[in-house]
């Protein structure tokens, strides 16, 4: 691993950070805290940039660096991040080794399955508030991932070649 | 470039109106299948504390009630009665109620509801927790109230209600 490629992914996990708690401030749908998952453009970028080993790791590292640094630490809101966090970066790995989708796709399905994860864990601890809040997160995860794709896929095309290795 | 991109279009086209399909069909499953509840039932760990009926105002207890004659105040980590400090909540369940406010104690401290009979809603007033998510809510009649970090739910439903204990 080259000293660029450790210093770029580094940088990588600490913007998805920064980026995961200024979003939990801002309130979207009242009385959830549903969230558009600006952080998930990083995770797309490194799988498309470098590959999905280093997708998998940027995005456990930022699950995990969120919650040690959230006020609420790993309670039952670090299980539902933990969760629809993972479904989402298994989501665009294996639809990055697959490769046959644009980046929209893609992060369209990471984030479907994001809320399809929260979903799940929450069905463990809050059985009869899941039903309600269920549907209309699903269908605020369909733009809020049109959106996220459309920025990492602008984002990559402005900086394309700049994350390829130089060879000497 | 450009032919190149054509087939990757009509996967994403194929993709994307799967993933529609599956969600918008399950949001209007749900939308026949909505109850708007006349009871709201207050919620600790998925236990049902007491209930409250919205038309009337008539309370049902599952668990021991404190009547008092003050109005509770949350300070900090104490709840304070007439000024004294009030430690009936610590044993575990249990509700204080004075006329149509009502404590209980969440995972991470007291939490206040307050029950209007003019717009037959209820809030949760004070809680403690990071974001204050629930209480920046307002007043509900169908929207659960939660409040993840404490626990506490407040969920809407019919008078009868099956009693899991």
């Amino acid at each position: 691993m080259s000293v660029k490629k450790l210093v770029t992914l580094s940088i990588m996990v600490a913007i998805a950070v920064v980026v995961n708690i200024v979003e939990s401030f801002i309130p979207i749908v009242p009385g959830t805290a549903f969230k558009i998952g600006f952080a998930n453009i990083i995770t797309l970028i490194v799988a498309y940039a470098y590959g999905p080993k280093e997708a998998i790791t940027v995005g456990l590292l930022r699950i995990f660096i969120g919650g040690l640094l959230s006020p609420s630490g790993f309670g039952p809101t670090f299980m539902l991040s933990f969760t629809g966090g993972l479904f989402s970066i298994i989501a665009v790995v294996v639809l990055r080794i697959i490769n046959k989708n644009g980046l929209i796709a893609v992060s369209m399905v990471s984030s479907v399955m994001h809320v399809v994860g929260q979903i799940l864990a929450a069905s463990f601890l809050l059985t009869d508030v899941v039903a309600y809040y269920a549907p209309i997160m699903l269908v605020l995860s369909v733009p809020a991932g049109i959106l996220t794709g459309f920025l990492a896929d602008r984002f990559l095309k402005v900086t394309e070649g700049w994350f390829q290795e130089k060879k000497y | 470039m450009k032919i190149n991109n054509k087939p990757q279009f009509y996967r994403d086209l194929i993709l994307i109106s799967v993933v529609l399909i599956v969600v918008f069909g399950i949001y209007f499953f749900s939308l026949f299948n909505q109850t708007k509840g006349e009871m709201a039932h207050i919620q600790y760990d998925n236990k049902i504390l007491f209930s409250i009926n919205l038309e009337n105002g008539s309370r049902e207890s599952r668990t021991s009630t404190y009547i008092v004659t003050s109005m509770p105040v949350i300070e900090g980590d104490k709840l304070l009665i007439n000024n004294v400090i009030d430690n009936r909540l610590d044993t575990g369940d249990g509700v204080i109620v004075f006329e149509n406010s009502y404590v209980i104690k969440g995972r991470l401290g007291y939490v206040l509801l307050e029950y209007s009979p003019e717009k037959k809603m209820i809030q949760v007033v004070e809680e403690t927790s990071p974001y204050n998510i629930c209480s920046n809510q307002g007043f509900s009649n169908s929207a659960p109230i939660v409040c993840l970090p404490n626990y506490v739910t407040i969920v809407f439903g019919d008078i009868d209600v099956d009693v899991i204990m």
